[in-house]
């Protein structure tokens, strides 16, 4: 079993998606079955991370078939330490957006929790294919899931944002599939041999030209930087996250903003680590930008899911920036950022939705003191706040740490500003925090309900897990040491060489 | 002789069961007509069987190298059966419905496909020449067939009016190239370039008005004018066959000219044809984003899908070549898939009412064929996981391979402005709540169509080697 552990995590969900489709009509019953399929799916990345030997940067669990032979594609999957943690990230938020679904989603189940499964698969994909075209199949295919549950089960401007968040982000990935076709010619040129294998169109990187180098990077770099997304790329982001249902948004946050800084891990540094070396101080500056940016911008919201979604900008900013500082600490504070920001911002975004469904508004001046009735929720979402601001303890501070002890070392300027983004995340979460839960009392809000036990389910692990990656990081860190180690020094005999 | 019988041998095969098709449709009575129509099929993949050529580079020319039969006219041959396959059965319900169901229409889209097979296996200009009038005729015809209604007597008469000046400008061209080099013969042509190179009058100017005749066939820009009108007005499964499997032989042959004949002087057509593939996928793209009636938006996306295809031709390589011929096959199943839908899905009180309105709100009522729809338009588009995507990826390759990065790019980017329009369909459908009841019939013989469409192209998703071994073994 643990020989296919990868593929049974990639098609258990789609076939759950099938059996709910030919067995169940009602919404209580798909809406069950979605969510026992999603905890098994959670379950069954537990002996993927327990078996996961952490002392090797080699990809692990590997299992390839031949796909398309003619064109060198393969069936090729297996994670290494950047990935794993994703997977957990991915099967972990599913379980709990479907759970918090519940009394969300009150048309069309069926199908709401079909398109859940089936996009859990897909990023699921994304984040283990080791086949470029295999990839590129599972980074698009998610997108179409996304669509339909932006557009059906979203808010007011559900259809604009839907077609906004497609079109962006396929036309910033279509120029990345010219540049999987041009590294496959490439590598067949140089090697002989035609395939779209990822590590082998890696080990190759050496012989690529600066010139062809950037020409692939940017590429890819835009498909990225959208999908991160990098400020001035990120416009599609607020429309999206505001207008899609809890479940949208916890997974767009949670998890599919991170397939574009998984990308530049994965494919630009060691791809094209000359390139990437080049253009460190164009992503530098862009990162800082979208940290400050998207603090103020945050800072002015009136709503709180719209503050949150450009916090997620700000947050995502210091991901982009640790892994271009490029070096140990950085790059595990990029990737230990990643992890906590889905943790974090997908909180939020849960809390959020949870008093949307009793409230159904989101504007902040529409609350106001109603801590004293709900104190539970405020309580966790005072966790999350902190969490979100990075207090020490929590899971964000050590990653933010690293990433700016990175950038120090990298280059100080930019760390010393974006390090004053940490102040501002604190302004806007805080202000934002006092204005909905203290100050005057509001009284439509006499008959709120507090947190019931579904919703503190599914709160209770993410909860355990900041304070986990606050007070012990190493659980989740050393996945990555060797991979990071490795990835590390490849770039390093490029700087020297350069040199 | 035996092996110039041999190498029409599919084409041979395909006449008899042309001319037994006629004998049934004789024999069968008026309320059976249909029968025709599965008989057909039934021939089609009989054939279809019956002239499976030996892999590997076989290849057997026929009458004195006039005509050739090998892999590469067998891919062709498959592209044009799915095509009759899928709309004969869309077809069935939609005649029907109309009290147009005669036995005729089945004969006349079988024997275009015998024009089609000439096409992609000529080795001659004036067999190519014939093909492409044996063909043409029955489209015309086609076109025009529900003569109760006036958008398709036009669509007849307007089809053929350019069709007729399209094959003139070709014929012209084609005695051109035969004045000057004294032959029809595709490589007695190519030894003639080789050795005297194309700088000629004569020649230029002959090569100029065939690919400007070729060009009207695939109706790219700017010899498009046609197209719209004639596939909006057509009954609609003909409109889906004649996007398809007309614009796969014109491609058929036309490469099998230029890579056997034109090589010689590659990079001299190369510009001309990249210059209309942007034009054609440009033009298309954008004129169908102002469309609000679905079937006229699918005519304009045909435009622009011969423009996908031009890149292959552009691209002048192996994996070109290859990646025409893996498009049509796949686009057969879509875009035939799409229209045989659309022929079905109608409105109640106002028929044939194909405007974005009407799918609104489909998804509620009928999820299953909304799926499907769903499944075209994003095929359609090129979004993988799906078939399309596997046309369009072969499609890029080619234009990469022969280094034309900047063909790549206004390709996928146009793909990219393709998904808004696509994408318009599927948010009527999902997102939009319907004005009035949707009634959507769908009678067994179009459901079996619809749902062979989607199963191929979830299909071809998991399997894609099967088509995909098929054009790598082809040789030109």
């Amino acid at each position: 079993m643990m020989g296919n552990i990868l593929s049974i995590l990639i098609f258990f969900p789609v076939v759950a998606a099938l059996v709910i489709f030919a067995l169940w009509r009602s919404g209580k019953a798909t809406m069950w079955a979605a969510f026992v399929a999603s905890v098994i799916e959670f379950i069954l990345t537990m002996p993927l991370m327990w078996n996961f030997d952490k002392g090797t940067a080699a990809m692990q669990f590997v299992e390839r078939y031949d796909w398309v032979k003619a064109w060198g594609i393969s069936y090729y999957v297996g994670v290494d330490g950047i990935s794993i943690l994703m997977v957990f990230l991915t099967t972990l938020l599913t379980a709990i957006s479907i759970l918090a679904s519940f009394k969300y989603i009150g048309k069309r189940q069926r199908e709401f929790y079909i398109a859940m499964l089936i996009l859990e698969a897909a990023i699921v994909g994304v984040f283990v294919a080791l086949d470029f075209f295999l990839f590129y199949i599972f980074w698009e295919a998610m997108l179409i899931p996304m669509y339909l549950i932006i557009g059906v089960w979203g808010g007011k401007r559900r259809v604009y944002a839907a077609i906004k968040f497609f079109l962006y982000t396929l036309a910033g990935s279509v120029l990345m599939m010219l540049a999987i076709i041009a590294l496959y010619f490439k590598h067949g040129q140089l090697t002989g041999e035609y395939t779209f294998d990822i590590l082998k169109i890696t080990a190759a990187s050496a012989q690529y030209s600066l010139g062809f180098q950037t020409i692939v990077f940017l590429a890819f770099f835009l498909g990225f930087a959208i999908k991160v997304p990098m400020f001035p790329f990120h416009t599609w982001l607020p429309d999206a996250h505001v207008e899609a249902p809890t479940a949208g948004s916890v997974i767009l946050a949670g998890v599919l903003l991170k397939m574009g800084t998984y990308g530049f891990l994965r494919f630009c540094l060691p791809i094209t680590p000359i390139a990437s070396i080049k253009f460190v101080p164009l992503v530098a500056i862009l990162s800082v930008v979208a940290i400050i940016y998207g603090a103020l911008v945050a800072m002015v919201q009136e709503d709180v899911k719209k503050l949150v979604a450009y916090s997620s900008v700000s947050h995502m900013g210091f991901v982009t920036l640790g892994i271009y500082a490029l070096n140990q600490s950085g790059i595990e504070g990029g990737i230990l950022q990643m992890f906590n920001h889905g943790i974090i911002t997908g909180a939020l975004f849960l809390l959020i939705g949870l008093i949307y469904e009793r409230t159904h508004t989101r504007l902040i001046a529409d609350y106001g003191g109603i801590a004293q009735k709900v104190p539970v929720y405020a309580t966790i979402f005072a966790i999350f706040t902190f969490g979100s601001i990075g207090l020490p303890s929590m899971g964000a501070f050590i990653g933010e740490f690293l990433v700016l002890v990175g950038a120090f070392k990298a280059f100080s300027d930019y760390a010393i500003i974006a390090a004053s983004g940490v102040i501002f995340a604190a302004v806007y979460m805080l202000w934002m925090y006092q204005r909905v839960f203290f100050q005057q009392f509001n009284s439509r809000w006499e008959n709120i309900e507090d947190v019931n036990v579904r919703e503190f389910i599914y709160l209770f692990p993410l909860i355990i897990i900041v304070f986990w990656v606050g007070v012990y990081p190493e659980t989740f860190t050393s996945y990555m040491h060797e991979s990071v180690k490795n990835l590390i020094e490849q770039i390093n005999t490029v700087k020297i060489a350069l040199k | 002789m035996a092996q110039s019988i041999v190498s029409i041998l599919p084409e041979i095969l395909m006449t008899i069961f042309g001319l037994l098709l006629i004998v049934i449709d004789v024999l069968a009575g008026e309320d059976r007509k249909s029968g025709v129509g599965y008989f057909g099929i039934a021939f089609v993949l009989l054939a279809l069987i019956a002239s499976i050529p030996p892999f590997n580079g076989f290849k057997i020319f026929g009458f004195n190298k006039m005509v050739v039969w090998d892999v590469y006219s067998y891919a062709f041959f498959l592209t044009f059966a799915f095509a009759y396959i899928m709309s004969t059965l869309g077809s069935v319900d939609y005649l029907k419905d109309r009290g147009i169901n005669k036995g005729e229409y089945y004969v006349i889209m079988f024997f275009s496909i015998i024009g089609m097979m000439f096409m992609v296996s000529a080795t001659d200009l004036s067999v190519f020449y014939l093909g492409l009038e044996t063909m043409a005729i029955s489209m015309y015809i086609l076109a025009g067939y529900n003569k109760k209604e006036l958008t398709s007597n036009e669509a007849g008469i307007k089809y053929f009016i350019m069709g007729a000046f399209s094959s003139g400008i070709f014929l012209y061209g084609l005695t051109y190239v035969f004045g000057y080099t004294g032959s029809t013969k595709y490589h007695i042509i190519a030894e003639f370039i080789r050795n005297n190179g194309v700088s000629h009058f004569s020649i230029i100017f002959g090569l100029i008005l065939m690919f400007a005749g070729f060009a009207f066939k695939i109706s790219a820009f700017p010899f498009h004018m046609w197209a719209p009108d004639v596939y909006s007005g057509a009954p609609t499964p003909v409109a889906g066959f004649m996007t398809v499997a007309p614009k796969a032989a014109a491609f058929g042959g036309m490469v099998r000219f230029l890579m056997v004949a034109g090589v010689p002087v590659v990079e001299k057509w190369q510009l001309f044809f990249a210059i209309l593939a942007v034009l054609t996928m440009t033009y298309g793209n954008l004129v169908a984003i102002a469309q609000n009636n679905v079937k006229r938006m699918l005519a304009y996306s045909a435009i622009s899908h011969a423009g996908y295809m031009l890149i292959g031709l552009v691209a002048a390589n192996d994996i070109g070549y290859q990646a025409i011929a893996l498009y049509t096959m796949i686009y057969a199943f879509m875009n035939i898939g799409a229209f045989t839908l659309l022929s079905v899905l109608k409105n109640k009180g106002i028929i044939d009412d194909e405007r974005l309105e009407s799918f609104a709100g489909l998804a509620k009522k009928h999820p299953l064929y909304s799926l499907a729809m769903l499944l075209f338009m994003f095929s359609l588009a090129g979004i993988p996981p799906l078939a399309g995507f596997i046309g369009k990826f072969y499609i890029f390759m080619a234009a990469i391979k022969a280094k034309i990065y900047w063909l790549a790019i206004i390709g996928v980017l146009n793909s990219a402005i393709a998904c808004y329009y696509y994408m318009r369909v599927t948010v009527y459908m999902y997102f939009k709540e319907a004005e009035y009841d949707v009634e959507a019939n769908l009678r067994p013989a179009a459901f079996i169509a619809t749902f062979i469409a989607s199963v191929v192209v979830l299909l071809l998703t998991v399997f894609p080697s099967l088509l995909i071994n098929i054009v790598k073994s082809m040789i030109v």
